[in-house]
Formats: structure tokens, sequence, C-alpha cells
């Protein structure tokens, strides 16, 4: 570095300011410099004109400056020794003097007269390319480029790489986009959960960090999928050593010891093989498999060369509760452990393996009182209901992956899963005022087989072909030592007690070859050709106790149904994209061979029948889009609609489908709207979508005090409206945003109550909701709002309606990147219950703490400081109206430590 | 009092007198510079940009209009979307080496959404030069490094070619830039061709035109009100989010701006 640039450039951090100074000091004492004016033969001066000072002996530039206005310049040399000082104008000669400094302390005078010259420059064209680091797709970091020595995690890396944003909760952003997953080498255990891997990996053995764009899960699949995800790949060093690392969580009530939660990640990620541990155990009403769902089941909905998703055995009788439109976990009484071991082996470039196991057991105590009042054509009764439940869950689940790259342009994947799942119910309830027990033993064992061959055709071609095998099976023993159906079946002697076995099992086997094309201009078909089999096995044996003796009960109550649905379907889609415009319209054509084997027949029969859909999206202009959606859907019935005989569903309840095959026909049409972006002062969306069901299975009851019998019926015409709008403004005087919301839905459909004729049914529900929400600066900001709900139902001639009305108000504050507090407080209001008993309030409060730099990381949790102890809702439909009053959980206090390893 | 008088008149011929030559009659060369911007690294957005220069002038454009060559095109709609309105990427940069004056013409496309006519000082740039010396198409290139305005730049430039200049805000290396790239790699402009063109007049009096009709601040303001309309645009998203919890938080770095600090601003990363 030479003497000049280091008097100039004092602020450059390798040069320590001692030394500038020291230099400077010199330098002013030396005051070297060659000086002079630039003058045209006119003698006037030459200005802005480039002056540089290079050695004679290998053209390096030395100094360099410009004339000033008078054409004046002064130039400091560096060394002794032979010089060119080389003046030059647009349009001027350029003229060249040699100058030897022969003592740097000597001061020169050098004047030039420059000569005019036309510039001779014909066009040029100029060859300069160098090469640039961005590669198609995928961009590589080097991550010990920015690697300062205080990261200790992953997340502390991440954050100092230009354009990745990690947000304070660990969300991971590229520009404005959440990943989709952070691999290690290519693999990947947490998909969207991936801040349990960045938040506790060290971020030593870190070698390179990808960031893949348009990313695939089917590698072979990129660039002809769509696609807009974006993933994360981090390399390790050659000679990484694996490491352990992790963390635990221990949380302690403070008032008693009726509430803990416990939790550990440990983890190992060597370059060929990964281990994930995980282990959880609360009392604090949270679900412990939440932290493994992602493992379970990856989330693939929708991704091409998927066969059978959504292919499940469906329980007709369950003793499952809760509070499903409420917070959960305010009434889950449960004591939930959970251990889970998965592993990853890459035992050669081609193959990969991935294992993956967890055990879950799961208690779960709930509590609840209710009133039910029928009014159904003029058959008036209530029925009240004390019950306590408890459940116990054992499940067991086992999942083989492997992954073979036959070639680079073919592979193939299997998944094998295996589950277990065990649930002992029991419940201790007062049936209008009568004790009853019932017990509910059931299983769930499930074998599910799938394998993907994907071959990628050329660049814009990939062909899928998919095979997968499903055995599911879940038998049920439900027992009640009650009878409560003497009115029903008028047996003499009166039993004593109930109990039913129930078979419940499936087999699915299917077949799928999807074929993709991408089209130069972007445009995507695809093709699907399969078929699809499956078989459902359903039958159950109601009996009767009395005296020791087992008893039947009269014929209809004995299901043994086998339903066979076989579908050969071809499916077309493709998918236009203009600038503004994007259409997409598809036509499934399905060949349906179905046969029904229940009471003695054998029925068969071969509907044929073609599913049309289309959507479209336009981009009027920055400010307005619009959606237009339309469809018209065959739905084949499904094993639930079509067994012919009654089932015992509860200890007062009979259910049967329809008896027979169907086909049901519904066309859809939506519309969408959006006003503004989602980041303008003015935001404003509107959704319509309108439903008409050509036929629908409606049901045909009997309701009576001590039991229910119902059986679905086809009927024709059923209509449904939705309507939702949302409107944002940014009121920037008060630093918040006002946001109103509005709903509306209707919906019709006709049943059959206690033999009436067709009766029909219509129920209106309208929603207004009103928030406002602070951006300040400060520590302090709030959230608040409010919804109206008005529900109304009518059938045969009687009208119902009430307002419910939910508010909320919440604190926050954030003293600094350490410290932060919540304080979440709700109202719920229920207009059909008698003063008195409509209001609840709930208070809970957050408060974290986090030591800097520490692995140690505090919070304080408090929940229901209000100490409510019962919860009441209300809710009314077509029959009947009630009121179920829920028990909470009490207050209260938990303290939790996190220690990172 | 007369003599007074007379050199007025003196020195006003002559300021008349060297206006003229300078617009009318003097040496002015066009320069193309290829600009390519790599936000996101799998899309490179390509942008002609003009480089016209005469001794005391130069003037600098971005090819705007949807003929200019953007790969953009090519991608699916993903990013398309918010980018596909290219007057949003106008600007024209006019350095007046007399007055040791910046002025641009823009839109600000991140901030205000208004046309403005910015002013500054002439940066100056502390160009460092190394000795690694570079034959681009024919020309002996040195290589040389900067930092400004938040960004490392490294050039090659000429001196084979007798005028100071290089695109955008580029000034003070004794040459003309062939190739200059940011650390960063999001940045590179690239010298595609260079010839002899008429008067950098028209251009100067467009310019000039639309600098009359665009709102006029100072660089220390532009940078200002953009920065504080980023944040408006952070508080309408921090007050506009939906769930009940608190964990959210909304932030916006400039790092990908072009300047993404300057001498007034040395914060890149905001937060709330």
């Amino acid at each position: 570095m030479n003497v000049f640039y280091r008097i100039f450039f004092p602020k450059n951090r390798n040069v320590k300011t001692l030394t500038g100074l020291f230099l400077f000091f010199t330098c002013s004492i030396l005051n070297a410099q060659i000086s002079g004016t630039a003058v045209n033969e006119l003698q006037e001066p030459v200005a802005f004109a480039t002056v540089i000072l290079k050695t004679v002996q290998d053209s390096s530039i030395v100094a360099f400056t410009q004339t000033d206005k008078l054409g004046f310049y002064k130039i400091q040399p560096e060394n002794t020794g032979a010089h060119f000082l080389t003046i030059s104008s647009l349009s001027y000669k350029s003229a060249p003097v040699t100058v030897t400094i022969t003592d740097i302390k000597e001061e020169m005078t050098i004047n030039v007269i420059m000569q005019e010259q036309q510039l001779e420059l014909n066009e040029i064209i100029v060859n300069a390319d160098l090469p640039i680091r961005v590669k198609k797709d995928t961009i590589i970091i080097d991550a010990k480029a920015f690697m300062q020595g205080n990261e200790e995690v992953v997340e502390d890396l991440l954050k100092k790489i230009p354009g990745l944003t990690v947000e304070i909760d660990g969300t991971i952003k590229i520009g404005n986009q959440e990943v989709e997953k952070v691999m290690i080498e290519g693999d990947d255990f947490f998909e969207k959960g991936y801040k349990i891997l960045t938040k506790n990996m060290p971020a030593k053995p870190l070698n390179k960090i990808e960031v893949l764009q348009h990313y695939s899960n089917n590698k072979l699949l990129k660039g002809v999928e769509e696609s807009d995800k974006v993933a994360l790949n981090l390399t390790l060093d050659e000679d990484a050593k694996r490491q352990w690392f992790g963390n635990v969580e221990l949380g302690q009530d403070l008032e008693g010891d009726s509430f803990y939660q416990a939790r550990f990640n440990l983890m190992s990620f060597g370059k060929k093989n990964k281990f994930y541990f995980l282990g959880n155990a609360n009392s604090t009403g949270q679900d412990a498999t939440g932290d493994v769902s992602n493992l379970i089941n990856p989330f693939r909905y929708g991704e091409p060369g998927r066969v059978g998703d959504g292919e499940q055995v469906s329980n007709l009788l369950s003793l499952e509760a809760g509070l499903y439109n409420f917070k959960a976990s305010r009434s889950n009484f449960n004591n939930a452990e959970l251990l889970s071991l998965n592993a990853i082996f890459n035992p050669s470039d081609k193959l990969k393996i991935k294992t993956i196991g967890f055990f879950n057991w799961d208690e779960k105590d709930f509590f609840k009182n209710s009133t039910n009042s029928f009014f159904a054509n003029d058959t008036d009764f209530t029925n009240t209901e004390d019950y306590v439940l408890r459940n116990k869950y054992q499940t067991s689940f086992g999942k083989f992956q492997l992954n073979y790259d036959i070639s680079k342009t073919a592979s193939i994947e299997s998944i094998t899963s295996y589950s277990d799942r065990g649930n002992d119910a029991g419940s201790n309830l007062q049936f209008n005022g009568v004790s009853t027990l019932e017990s509910l033993t059931a299983a769930n064992e499930r074998l599910d087989h799938i394998i993907t061959y994907t071959n990628r055709l050329d660049d814009s071609k990939v062909l899928l072909i998919t095979g997968r095998f499903i055995d599911e099976k879940a038998p049920q023993r439900y027992d009640v030592n009650q009878y409560f159906f003497q009115d029903l079946f008028n047996t003499t002697p009166e039993p004593e007690s109930v109990f039913q076995d129930l078979e419940n099992e499936m087999t699915y086997a299917g077949f799928n070859a999807h074929y993709l094309d991408r089209k130069e201009n972007g445009h995507l078909l695809e093709i699907q050709i399969g078929n699809e089999y499956r078989e459902d096995r359903l039958g159950n044996r109601l009996r009767f106790r009395e005296s020791g003796n087992t008893t039947e009960p009269s014929s209809g109550y004995e299901n043994n149904t086998r339903y066979r649905v076989n579908d050969l379907y071809l499916k077309g889609k493709y998918l236009y994209k203009w600038s503004y415009l994007k259409l997409t319209g598809s036509l499934d054509a399905h060949q349906l061979f179905n046969s029904l084997e229940q009471s003695g027949a054998n029925n068969t029969e071969q509907p044929f029948f073609i599913n049309p859909k289309f959507d479209a999206n336009y981009k009027i202009n920055k400010k307005n889009r619009i959606g237009l959606g339309g469809s018209h859907n065959t739905t084949n019935a499904g094993i639930l609609d079509v067994y012919d005989q009654f089932v015992l569903t509860s200890f007062r309840s009979f259910y049967k489908g329809a008896g027979s095959f169907n086909q049901v026909e519904a066309s859809n049409f939506n519309f969408n709207y959006q006003l503004g972006n989602w980041s303008d002062q003015f935001f404003a969306n509107f959704i319509a979508s309108y439903t008409q069901d050509h036929d629908f299975f409606s049901t045909n009851s009997i309701l009576q005090p001590n039991f229910s019998q119902t059986e679905k019926i086809l009927i024709e015409d059923r209509e449904s409206i939705t309507l939702n709008a949302n409107m944002d403004y940014y009121i920037g005087k008060i630093s918040s945003n006002f946001k109103l919301k509005g709903g509306y839905s209707q919906r019709n459909f006709k049943n059959i109550i206690n033999n009436s004729n067709l009766r029909e049914v219509e129920s209106v529900n309208y929603n207004l909701g009103l928030e406002m929400r602070s951006a300040f600066d400060g520590i302090f900001n709030y959230h608040i709002g409010t919804t109206w709900t008005w529900n109304e139902i009518s059938a045969s001639g009687t009208t119902n309606s009430f307002v419910d009305n939910n508010s909320f108000l919440d604190l926050n504050f954030v003293f600094n990147e350490q410290f932060d507090v919540q304080i979440k407080s709700e109202r719920y209001f229920f207009g059909n219950i008698n003063e008195g008993d409509n209001t609840y309030y709930f208070l809970d409060l957050d408060a974290r703490y986090n030591i800097k730099d520490s692995p140690f990381y505090f919070s304080f949790m408090a929940r229901n400081l209000t100490n409510t102890e019962q919860f009441r809702i209300s809710s009314i439909n077509d029959v009947s109206s009630s009121t179920v009053s829920y028990r909470l959980l009490p207050r209260y206090l938990l303290l939790n430590l996190k220690y990172r390893f | 009092m007369f003599m007074c008088k007379h050199l007025f008149i003196k020195v006003l011929l002559i300021i008349i007198f060297n206006f003229n030559y300078l617009i009318a009659q003097q040496e002015v060369i066009k320069l193309d510079y290829l600009l390519t911007v790599s936000y996101t690294p799998e899309i490179l957005n390509y942008r002609n940009t003009t480089l016209i220069v005469s001794d005391k002038f130069s003037y600098y454009d971005v090819d705007y209009s949807p003929k200019s060559k953007g790969s953009l095109k090519e991608s699916y709609d993903q990013i398309l979307d918010g980018q596909v309105d290219k007057k949003e990427y106008f600007s024209e940069i006019l350095i007046d080496r007399n007055q040791l004056i910046l002025k641009e013409n823009t839109f600000d496309r991140r901030g205000t959404k208004e046309f403005l006519s910015i002013q500054e000082e002439l940066p100056k740039m502390s160009w460092k030069i190394e000795s690694e010396i570079n034959i681009i198409s024919g020309y002996r290139c040195h290589k040389a490094k900067l930092k400004f305005r938040g960004r490392k730049y490294t050039a090659y430039f000429t001196n084979e070619i007798p005028v100071t200049i290089g695109p955008w805000k580029f000034n003070g290396l004794p040459g003309v830039i062939v190739s200059i790239y940011d650390e960063t790699g999001i940045y590179k402009w690239e010298l595609k061709k260079i010839k002899e063109t008429q008067s950098i007049n028209e251009k100067f009096k467009s310019f000039n035109g639309r600098s009359e009709k665009f709102k006029k601040v100072s660089y220390k303001e532009f940078d200002k009100n953009l920065i504080d309309a980023k944040l408006k645009k952070l508080r309408v998203a921090k007050s506009r989010t939906d769930s009940r919890g608190f964990t959210v938080r909304h932030s916006f770095s400039t790092e990908q701006w072009l300047e993404p600090s300057n001498e007034f601003r040395s914060k890149t990363n905001f937060s709330m």
C-alpha cells in the first residue's frame, strides 16, 4: 500500500490511526509534490483534465488527480525514480511528460501546453464479462466469510448474511418470504419447524449456506412444478466432528404440583448420518404430538405424484370431547408424554434412508354439564347431562423412507409407515339424573406404503408413477351400563345394559401416472391417468344384557357391509399465464365400478362422470385484483353413506346410512376482489361464494327424550351463500390500524324430524368485528377488538335467534431484546344464556427473559388469572338449543427454565 | 467604476462564451453500460444504461422501457408481480463538474412514490488503485477499489480513453470504468459500447425540463423521507397483524439498495 493512499484513506480499518497520523506528519514535513498548470495553445486553462503519475518501470499508477477550473493541479509522488506524468482531456492530445524524481522532498513545477485534437473514436464494442457469483436458482454463500467468532447457533450466523432476515421469533425470511425448510446436507427432519434446528445447532461446523429458489421437494420436479418456495441448505465442513447439541426445558408450578411441562431436543448432524431425539411431557393441556406432526405427516398436499392422500377409516363412535371453538388447552386436563427417535442415513451418494418413530402416552380428562332443549315438531323435552370423561391413549408410530437416485434423471422414493393407536375411554355420566357409565375400547392399526418413480424426460417434462397401498383396521368395543331404549324396542323383561362390537376396516390400492409439461411461455400441462380401489368392511353387533343373559335387538341393528369402489380416471389440467392474467382449467373423467354387499344382497353399478373446474385471476392494475372460479363436482358415496342398518353411536343414539349407491352433484362459484395492497394505508377485500347441491345427504330422525335414531336420506337442492368483507385503515396520527370485518352466510336444507314432512330449515349468520392495533415505537403496544355474531335459525315456522359477543384487550411490553411481557384478556358474552351466567373474563400473562450471551432462557406463564372455573356456551340448531358448561383448568403460575447445550 | 463595469461585462461574456462552447462545440462521447441487478440470485435484471460525457458534464440514464432487456419476463409470476412497472426504475443523473453538483431525476419507488429531483454535492470517492492490470477488449485496465455508501466496489478502468468517467455516480478515477461490481454481487455495470456523439445539449435541456417539474429535494431530505415512508409501512404492517400473538416483528433492511447507507445515516436494518 502506498503512502499516498494511506494519507488520504485514514478511515481504512486496516490502517491503525496511529500509523496514519505518523505518516501524515512525515509527509507534511516531506511536502513532496509536483504541481503545475495545463493550458491550451491559446493559454486558456484546460479544466478537469485527468492527471496521472505512472512509474516508467511497470506503468503502475502512483497517483492521480484532476486539474481544477483554472487548469491547476498538484500530485504527490511516492518514490524517487523515472515517472510518466500524463495529462489528458477529451478535446486534447494527451501529453506524457517524463519526470525523474531524484529527491522525494523536492517540489517540482511542470506546466503543460496541450494541443487541441479531435477525438478519433470509432464505435467500439467492449466485451467485459467478468465472472459473476450467481448461479441459476441457487446462491452459495461461504459461511466462513461471515463468521466473526461470536456466533453461537446457526441463527446468529444467518442474521449476518445480507438478504436473509431472522425475525425475533426465529422466522427466517429471504426478502419477504419465509423459508420452507432448513436442511443439513440436503437432509431434513423439521420442515416448517426448522427453528428447533436454527436456534440450537452450533454455527461452527457450517461451511456453505445455499439458498434454493423455486424449491421442489422432489428435486426432479424443479422448474416444471409450479413453485415459489425458498429453502436453505447448510453444508458442513469436511472434517466437522459430529457434535451432540440441543436444549432442555423445565417448567414448575409455583403454587402447587399439579402443573408442569418438560421438553428436550437432542440432535447430532454429521455429513452422512443425522439423529434427532425429542421428548415432551406436560399437564398444561398441550398436545405433545404437535412437536412431531411435521415428521409424521410432512405437508405434501397437491404436489405432483400424490395418490390416496386422505384415505382413512372414519369412526362412527367416539368419546372424545373438547372445546373446539375456544382455546382447547383451557379445558384439557391432560398428562401427556412423548418420546421420538429419528435418524437419517446416507450409505452412498445415491441412497438415503430416513427412519422416524415415536411413542406417545396421553391421559385427558374432561368435564361438562349440558342442557339440551328439543323443540322440533311439538316434541318438547329437555335432557341434562353431567359428564366426566377420561381418555387414555397410547400411540406407536414408525416410518421408514428410502430414496434412491437411479440416474441423474430418475429416482425412486419408497415410504412405509405403520401406526398403532389404542384408546381407552370411560365416562361417568348423570343423564337426567340416571347414573350411567360408558366405556369404549378402540384401536387403530394402519399400514401405509407409497412408492413413487420420477423420471425427468427433458428440461420441461416429468413423468411420475406412484403406487400406494393402505390397510387400516379400527375395531371398537362400546359398553353402557344403562338401557335407554325401552320406548324403541319395548323388550320384556327390560334389559339392564347395552354393548356393541364394531368392525371398521379399509383396504386401499392406488396407481397414478402423472405427466407434467412446462411450456416455454410458462404454461403448464398436466395429465394424470390412474386407478384407485377401496374396499370398506363395516360390521356391528349390538347386544343387550339382562340378568346375565345376552339378547339381541330386533332386526335392523346389525350391519355386515362390504363396499368396493374402483375408480378408473383420466385427468387433464392446463394453466395459461399472461402477464396480468392466470387461467386454470381442468377436466377429470371418472369411470366407477361400485359393488355393495349387505343384508344378503349384492349390487353393482358403473357410473361415469366428468368434473370440470376453472379458475381465473386478473390483476387489473396495481391496486385492483379480481378472481373468479367455478366447478361442478360429482362425488361418489362413501361407506358412511351406504350402510343400511343402525349403529349405536352414543349411549342414546343410533345412526345409519342411506343403504344404496349414490353420487351427489354440486356446483360452486366463487368471486374475490382485492383493493390496494396489504401494506397500503387502505386495504380491503371481498370474497363471495355460492354453492348449490343438486342432491345431498340429509337426515330423517326420530328424536325422543331417551333416544334418537337417524338415517341418511338423499334430498334434492340445497343452497348456501357466504360473503366476507375486510377493511383496514392505518391512522397515522395515532400510529394504529383500524380494522372492520363483516360476514354473512345463509344456508338452507331440508330434513325430516319425527315423521314430519320434509321441512325446510334456514340458517342465517352475520358477524361484525372491529379491531384496533398500535405500532408504537416505544416499549408499549396494544391490540383491542370485539366481534358480534348474530345467529338465526328457522324451521317449521319457529325462528330462534341470539347475539354473542367476544372482546379482547392485549397489552404488550417489550423492554428490550432480552425482556418482554404480554398480558392477554378476553371477555365472552352469550346472548342465549340468562343474565348473571352469560359473561366470562379471562386473563393470561407471559413474561420472557433471555440472559444475554447465555444459554439460559427464563419464561413465566400465568394462565387463567381470574380463576374462572367454568365456562358456559350455548348453541342452537334446527331441533334444539343447548347450553354446555365446561370445567376449566384453574389458575396456575408456571416458571420455565430453558437451557441450550 | 467604469473599470468594474467593464470587467463585469468581460467576465459575463467569458462565461456566456464558455458556456456555449461547453454545450455546443466540445467533444462528446457516448458509453453504453449494461447494468445487471440481482436481488435474488435466480433473477438477473438487465438494464441498458447510457452515459454521455463531455469535459464538464456527464449525463447518465437507465432505459426503463419494456424494450430494455429484462430477464424478469422469463421468470414466473411470483417475482414478476411486484416488479413489472418499469417506469418505477426511471433514473437519470446529471453531473456538473464545474459546480461539483450531482442531480438525479428519479422515481422514489421504495418510499414516497413520487418523481423527485435530488440534488447533492458531487460525492468524493476515495478510490484505491491496485497493481493488478487486466486486458479487457484490448484496453489495459487497472483494478481499483472503492467503499461508497455502504457498498464495496471493484472496478476495472482504462486511461487509454482520455476522460474521467464512470456510470451512475461513479467519478474521480483517472479513466473510463470498463467494469464495476459490488462485493455482494447485486450490482454490476459493464461497458458494452463507446462511440462519439453529437452533443449533450438536448439531454441537458430535457433533463432540466424534467427537473423543473419534479419535486426538488436535497439528497439528505430524500433519504430521510424515504426511510420515514418505509417506517410508516412497517407500522402499517405491524398494526395490521391479525393474530393476537405479539411475537410478530416487522423489519426492513436497506442492504440490497444501491446505497445502503450514506454520510447522514449508517443504520441499515430497521425493525419494530
